[in-house]
Order: structure tokens, then C-alpha cells, then sequence
């Protein structure tokens, strides 16, 4: 199944392939599987947002979800 | 003093044209930063006096390891806040701890009022009283290119200095130290206007003694490798914070529109990439950091018709492009960085002056105030005009500028607008709106600064909220931060500086202090800032937070002005409990 993938820019020192994309998945894929499969290492992660809805690493993909994968936010 | 038991304070006195050193074993315990610039401000403050008589302080500090480690770039300011009336506190980077250190000065502490304007030559070996009549009005860029070419000496020096906004005496009005940093706010440049202090440049050729050279350079290089070889700061240097906005603005916590709004819809047109894409030039770092965090940022602008053009570089970074972007409704980052430029050629705090000028712009829709008042269309998305508007700010055009100028406070007070008006515990809001922590965060911090504990971060890590942790995790990284900064430890390297690292850092240059000394110190601190803060009258009983931040969505959703208000009780029980305790060991 086809799912829209946009990975912030702040992965790309870990190897990540870095802005939007379309992946391919199999079905039951969830959203840990999916960082492992784009090198991002988990303690890394700050949220990751499924169709602008927070999710858990556990949470089960389905065709056409939009991930957004990005850091948490830093003091400036 | 380092290699000495002692903090080497050099106190000038404006008025009579006077300065002395003394070199004081009982402020040894407080280390410097902000332990040692509290207490000084606590010895010298004026109670009962106006924050802007020419009898009360203005202290500067720096700390053991300034300069000589790796990314302890920072020197920390107090004074009494004309902007809040109680305890303010500012912190700035650039060469300003490099300077003091090579002068050999710890902490400078500055009274009374010059007759004239004046600006302060230091040095190690003198103090000057300098006529600047002929600087007054000039703006920020004038004045540092003037100060310069006055000034003979090597290029290890600082000068730091205020615009027009210091000059009349708005409340928050900013000290420029060279050119890239900030001591931003609570106005301590409006202190350094009220002493007709329009600069002051700092310089020296002092030796530093390090007496244990084979441990100190062995320690400096672990830090060094930790700094660099780690990804502990590796984020700061790449995008640097304005990497937030496309965070923040996809977990609805970017304040918009005066947060009528947390998302805004042109959010990737001002974001950390957009801005590398589009205007980054260079990134620069503060003497002794091996960092570059500092992003300058170039747009282009034609100054006269026939395609006549200049090119300006200005620093940004996230807490800009918010207040004076996102808040504003600023849809580019080339229009970001000309409000400012404005911003800063007039020598005011970022930040409040974004908030100030939302507000105002909201207040003008509803019609508390009339276009008689404010002189320009203010609306959102309008660069030309808030460009406009900031010079009258700076200038205080009119009694409605006046007014605004000393801030949000003293504005709802005559126009109302209080339920909109984006202030934490007195002063204008950060640019987190993540939730309960960062709420709370801001407004019980000793200098209502998102960066006194956090809570930002509290917000984005908890995978639930639990009212007593949020108020045991503002407590405890306040008083965590208050050992960072007693130090000078720019809070970026926070992981870096843990407190073995500390440890190590302080007995290599001869201070065999214990975990639990410097956890002493940071309770220390914390509460002789609240006593500093009762002092001058600072309560939050009864504080009413502004209605729009419960209004606009958060990372957890609407927040309950119910249960932010149980936090703030929650809080204020536990810290008058824990001060009471500590006011009778003391």
C-alpha cells in the first residue's frame, strides 16, 4: 500500500532520506517498522503526526496516511 | 577570580565619575553569573526607589570558567526591571565574558546617573568616563562603528551599547553586544539610557593563571570533543532553532496572529529551511565556542529607484521569526528580516516588541484603539507598516506610543484588551504555546523567560501531564539552570555540561566543590531571587492568566484555565513551603 511520507530535514545526519516522498508498505506496517526502514534512530524522534494526528510508534499504517516525521522543539 | 578565593568586583559610579575594586571572599560561594550578579543586586538594590533612579544598580557577572572552556560564552545581568518593576535578569554572549575576563574583572556593578552622556572605556589598566553627546540618537550600528574608530586597541574587546528606544527610556529597550547578541529582555538598555550610559567598551591583556595546565587542557579537551564530535550540539549549528517552526506549526504550538492561531498557513515560507535556502550567508559564534549557532540571515533592498539596491545581514534565530514573523503574520523570510533590522537599529527586545505590536494590531480590529492613535493600517502581513510602527515605538511618536512603550502591561491598563494581551507573570510571551508547562514555566521563573526552566520541553516529552510533575520539573530545572548560568554556560550545552563535567571542569582549575555544593548553590540562587522579587512587591496571588491562551489550540489541546490556575497554587504553595525552610537555615 501507497502512504506519503515527509521526513524533516533534522534526520539527514543519521542518513535519512529527508523531505516528502511516497513509500511503499505492506499492510500491518506500523510507524516503528517505518522509522527503521528510513535510519532513524528512535530516541531521535519527537513526534510522529499521522494525518495531523499525534501518533505512537505502535500505530498501524493504512493506504494513504500522510506521516510527518519530525524532532522535538529546542530552547532558543 | 580565577586562581584566587575571591570575586573581583569593579564598582563604577556614574555620577561622580568614580570606579573601585574590591576583591570579595564572601561572594566566592555564588561562584558568578547569576549567583553572583543576584547578590549583588540584592546588596546594592534601592527598594523603595523607582527602577530607574539613578541610585539603583546595574550588575554584570561572569564565572570561573568563562572564556576558558569550550561554549561558557555567556555574562549575566541584573537590574531592577523597568518593564516588569521587579527582578530582572538578562544573559548575552558575543565577546563581552572574553573581555571582562581579560580586563580582570569578575563582576561590574554600575550606579548613579552621568550628567551627560557618557560612555565607559574599561580596561585593566583604567576606567574612562567618555563624552557621547555627539552618539545620542544614533542607532545601534552608528554607534558601534563609532566606538570603534574612536577607540585604539586590539580587537579582543566589546563594546556594547543601546539605540534610541534606551534613549527614551522604553521599557524594553535592548543592550546590543557586538553587533550579533543580546541582552535582550526586561530592559536593561532602558536601565543604561536612564544612566545616560550610551555604550561601553571592554578590553584587556590580562594573563590567565592556570596553575594545573596538564589537567585543565586534558579536561578542556574532553568538553571540546563532546561539544563537537557529539550530536549534543550538532542541531544548533545546521538550522539552529528556527528548525522549530515547522515543528511547532505541525503540533499546533506556533503562535500566530496574536495566537489567534497556533498553525499558520505560511509557516513553511518562514521556516529554519526556507531561511538556509533562501537567506543564510553565515553562521558566527561567540568568543570561546566552537559552535557557529549564530545564523545571519541577507535580504535585499532597494533604497532609491533606478535598481538601486543594498544588502543588509541581520542574525536570526526561532524566537524572532516568531514574534516578529508568525505573530505578525509575515509571510516571507526576507520580510522577517527587515522588521528585524528595524528592530534592531533602535535598540528594542524582539520579542515584546512582536507581542506588543500583535496586540496592538488586534486592538486596533476591535476598535480599543483608532488609527488616530496608532498612525499606520497595523494588520497582519503588513511588513511596511510595522516597520513604521517600531521607529514611533522607538521614538514614542504619541501617547499611544508612549504607552506601548512600556509595554503590554501599562497598554491594557488605559486601552483594555487584557483578554488578548499575550503577557506570562508580566512580561510578553515566548514563542512555545506547547501547554500546561510552558504556561506555567514563563510565568513563575524568576525572570519570566521560557529559558528560566523549560517547560516547553516538559510539554513535548510527557506522554501524559500530571500536575504534580509539571510542578516539580519547573522547580527542579530552574534551579538545575541556575547552576548553568552561575557558571555562564550557554544553555545550548546543557547535555554537554552535566554535572560530573561541571565537577571536572571546576578542579581542574583548583574549586574542589561537591555535587551536593553545587546543589546548594542552585537552591541558593533560586531563592535569593524570589526574596529579591518579594522585596519589590512581585506576588502571584491573584494572578489572572490572558483568556487567549485557553482560546487557541496547544499540543494538548485547549488548555483549562481551571486546572492552569490549580498548577500555579500547586506552586506557589511548594515554593513558599521550601522558602521558608530556606530563609530560616539561612
Amino acid at each position: 500500500m501507497l502512504i506519503g511520507v515527509e521526513v524533516n530535514d533534522f534526520f539527514e545526519k543519521y542518513g535519512s532520506k529527508t523531505g516528502k516522498f511516497e513509500m511503499e508498505v505492506e499492510p500491518g506496517f506500523n510507524v516503528q517498522k517505518l522509522l527503521q526502514r528510513l535510519n532513524i534512530p528512535l530516541d531521535r524522534i519527537g513526534f510522529v503526526i499521522v494525518n495531523e494526528k499525534r501518533v505512537d510508534f505502535d500505530y498501524i499504517l493504512s493506504e494513504g496516511d500522510e506521516v510527518y516525521i519530525l524532532p522535538f522543539a529546542t530552547g532558543g | 577570580m580565577l586562581g584566587n578565593d575571591f570575586i573581583r568586583v569593579l564598582y563604577i559610579d556614574l555620577q561622580n565619575r568614580k570606579a573601585d575594586i574590591k576583591e570579595r571572599k564572601d561572594l566566592y560561594r555564588y561562584l558568578g553569573g547569576t549567583g553572583v550578579a543576584a547578590k549583588l543586586l540584592e546588596e546594592n538594590m534601592k527598594k523603595d526607589l523607582p527602577p530607574l533612579h539613578k541610585e539603583q544598580p546595574l550588575i554584570i557577572s561572569i564565572g570561573p570558567l568563562s572564556t576558558i572552556f569550550p561554549v561558557v560564552t555567556k555574562a549575566v545581568a541584573t537590574f531592577i526591571s523597568p518593564h516588569t518593576g521587579e527582578y530582572g535578569e538578562s544573559h548575552a554572549g558575543g565577546r563581552l565574558a572574553m573581555a571582562m575576563r581579560n580586563a580582570g574583572y569578575d563582576a561590574i556593578v554600575i550606579t548613579g546617573r552621568a550628567d551627560k552622556p557618557t560612555y565607559l572605556s574599561i580596561t585593566d589598566r583604567s576606567i574612562e568616563f567618555k563624552d557621547a553627546r555627539a552618539m545620542w540618537g544614533l542607532d545601534i550600528e552608528e554607534v558601534g562603528r563609532v566606538v570603534r574608530e574612536r577607540e585604539p586597541g586590539p580587537g579582543k574587546r566589546s563594546i556594547i551599547r543601546i539605540g534610541r528606544a534606551g534613549e527614551n527610556l522604553v521599557t524594553y529597550s535592548c543592550v546590543n553586544v557586538d553587533t550579533y547578541r543580546h541582552f535582550g529582555r526586561l530592559g536593561m538598555g532602558t536601565v543604561f539610557g536612564s544612566k545616560n550610559l550610551k555604550a561601553m567598551i571592554i578590553m584587556g591583556e590580562r594573563d590567565l593563571p592556570i596553575s594545573n595546565l596538564k589537567e585543565y587542557f586534558k579536561t578542556y579537551q574532553e568538553i571540546y570533543k563532546k561539544a563537537t564530535q557529539t550530536d549534543a550540539m550538532a542541531k544548533y549549528h545546521e538550522l539552529g532553532t528556527p528548525i522549530n517552526i515547522k515543528v511547532l506549526n505541525a503540533i499546533n504550538s506556533l503562535p500566530t496572529k496574536n495566537l489567534l492561531q497556533s498553525t499558520f498557513e505560511h509557516a513553511d515560507d518562514i521556516s529554519g529551511e526556507t531561511f538556509a535556502e533562501k537567506n543564510l550567508i553565515r553562521k558566527v559564534s561567540c568568543t570561546g565556542c566552537p559552535i557557529g549557532c549564530i545564523h545571519i540571515g541577507q535580504f535585499r533592498r532597494e533604497f532609491d529607484k533606478g535598481y538601486e539596491y543594498e544588502s543588509i545581514a541581520v542574525s536570526y534565530d526561532h524566537e524572532l521569526i516568531y514574534a516578529l514573523g508568525s505573530l505578525l503574520g509575515i509571510r516571507t523570510s526576507d520580510e522577517v528580516l527587515e522588521i528585524i533590522e528595524e528592530v534592531e537599529l533602535a535598540g528594542l527586545d524582539a520579542m515584546t516588541t512582536g507581542v506588543v505590536l500583535a496586540w496592538a494590531t488586534e486592538a486596533l480590529q476591535k476598535g480599543l484603539i483608532t488609527k488616530q492613535d496608532t498612525l499606520v493600517d497595523l494588520e497582519f502581513g503588513n511588513t511596511k507598516e510595522y516597520i513604521k510602527a517600531i521607529d514611533y515605538i522607538a521614538d514614542r511618536a504619541n501617547e499611544f506610543y508612549y504607552t506601548i512603550g512600556n509595554g503590554l502591561n501599562e497598554a491594557v491598563k488605559k486601552y483594555g484588551g487584557q483578554e488578548f494581551a499575550l503577557l506570562y507573570g508580566g512580561n510578553e510571551m515566548a514563542g512555545y504555546h506547547t501547554g500546561y508547562a510552558f504556561a506555567l514555566g514563563q510565568t513563575v521563573g524568576a525572570r519570566h523567560s521560557h529559558l528560566d526552566n523549560a517547560g516547553y520541553s516538559y510539554d513535548q516529552t510527557a506522554k501524559e501531564l500530571r500536575d504534580e510533575e509539571i510542578v516539580d520539573y519547573v522547580i527542579k530545572e530552574e534551579k538545575e539552570r541556575n547552576v548553568l548560568t552561575s557558571l555562564c554556560i550557554c544553555l545550548f550545552a546543557r547535555k554537554v555540561y552535566d554535572r560530573p563535567t561541571i565537577l571536572k571542569a571546576l578542579h581542574s582549575i583548583g574549586i574542589d566543590w561537591t555535587d551536593d555544593d553545587l546543589t546548594r548553590l542552585g537552591n541558593d540562587i533560586f531563592f535569593t531571587k524570589l526574596k529579591i522579587k518579594k522585596e519589590l512587591g512581585f506576588s502571584l496571588e491573584n494572578y489572572r492568566f490572558p483568556k487567549r491562551v485557553f482560546e487557541t489550540p496547544t499540543l494538548w489541546g485547549r488548555m483549562d484555565e481551571e486546572r492552569l490556575n490549580k498548577l500555579l497554587k500547586m506552586y506557589i504553595e511548594r515554593v513558599e513551603k521550601e522558602y521558608a525552610d530556606w530563609s530560616r537555615g539561612q
